[in-house]
């Protein structure tokens, strides 16, 4: 049940036995079914989600009803509008489930107790939300500088798992292009990788 | 996260367990839990022939269902029954609200601590009024409002531990 976490976490900091047990009583396990939402538009966001298994995404929906996709997490990746969830303040997200997943939630009074109980885990954090704001920084250059194909491109090779993943319709609104556009992209990138 | 609060109602074939389903079905999403599929279908069948929206799952795997749920109610009638699913549910529980219905001539000790990081409300339940008991606000709150809508009096009763 906290396998992938724990893995996670040690990957950037170490955590003892006793701490880890610590950390444990302040996650909710919580098993969601595929197109269970999460969070809804004009809710509160009141807990910080880590995939153990399946799929999320995030994403608005503008006034012709259209979807615009902003972020997937699957297995070893948080989600949360943490607009909402740091402000108190309604969300303007979605989040619902993809695949049938299982999530370890955490609310905000228990973040911040874990945090004072377990300090290693506040360092935890901190490295989180740096990778955070420099992948969001990435992201938003990218889509005001690149090409449709400059995205794929970028996209491609340094996140293949999502390219992999994610319903092709929905990748193409990650990058903010049409299905029909992308499909044009990746054959174009097909006919140009040469025959071994 | 804002999400439904799915209640899951373990030992929902008890006769506590089938008024309580029979009353908030409609308001929560639920997860009925039994042993008997047979039973429970039935149930299904008739909460639904009164709330034809309400959204009710079967399961007979107590574990499973605490997993997807919020709010876990343990209802089942004896003791030891009572005992034995709060065992199999610890791991699944932790920061969720979880509620014991003691019913007046059960000798039940109290679950609690079987799941010592659950948000746990115990609750007597008698003929009109139910002392409900525990430390979490916005559990007492949730126990209250389900207590409320099976027609009877919630009483509060803050707990220390």
């Amino acid at each position: 049940m906290f396998e992938v976490f724990f893995s996670q976490v040690k990957d950037k900091v170490l955590l003892s036995e006793a701490e880890q047990k610590l950390v444990k009583t302040f996650f909710s396990p919580k098993k969601i079914r595929k197109r269970q939402y999460l969070l809804q538009e004009g809710n509160i966001c009141r807990h910080l989600a880590f995939v153990e298994k399946g799929l999320l995404r995030s994403y608005n929906v503008d006034d012709k009803g259209i979807e615009h996709m902003i972020h997937f997490a699957w297995e070893g990746w948080w989600m949360a509008d943490m607009l909402s969830f740091l402000s108190i303040e309604p969300s303007t997200y979605h989040i619902d489930a993809i695949e049938d997943s299982e999530l370890l939630l955490i609310s905000r009074p228990d973040f911040e107790e874990m945090l004072l109980k377990v300090p290693v885990m506040e360092r935890y954090f901190r490295i989180l939300f740096q990778n955070n704001i420099i992948s969001k920084e990435r992201r938003l250059i990218s889509s005001i500088s690149n090409s449709a194909e400059e995205k794929f491109i970028h996209l491609s090779a340094t996140n293949p798992e999502l390219i992999k993943r994610i319903p092709q319709q929905l990748v193409a609104s990650y990058l903010g292009i049409t299905p029909e556009t992308l499909s044009r992209i990746k054959n174009k990138l097909n006919k140009n990788v040469p025959n071994t | 996260m804002q999400y439904s609060n799915t209640i899951a109602i373990l030992g929902a074939n008890s006769e506590i367990g089938e008024l309580i389903a029979n009353k908030i079905a409609g308001n929560y999403p639920l997860l009925l839990v039994d042993q008997s599929e047979e039973k429970l279908y039935q149930l299904k069948q008739l909460v639904t022939e009164h709330h034809p929206k309400a959204q009710i799952e079967l399961a007979v795997c107590s574990k499973d269902a605490s997993w997807e749920a919020d709010t876990i109610i343990i209802a089942a009638n004896e003791a030891a029954e009572q005992a034995s699913i709060a065992s199999k549910i610890v791991e699944v529980t932790t920061c969720k609200t979880v509620i014991q219905i003691k019913k007046a001539h059960l000798d039940s000790a109290t679950l609690h601590p079987m799941l010592p990081y659950s948000k746990f409300i115990a609750v007597d339940w008698a003929n009109t009024t139910a002392i409900v008991e525990g430390k979490d606000e916005n559990s007492l709150s949730i126990t209250g409002e389900i207590v409320h809508m099976c027609g009877l009096k919630p009483l509060f009763k803050k707990s220390l531990i």
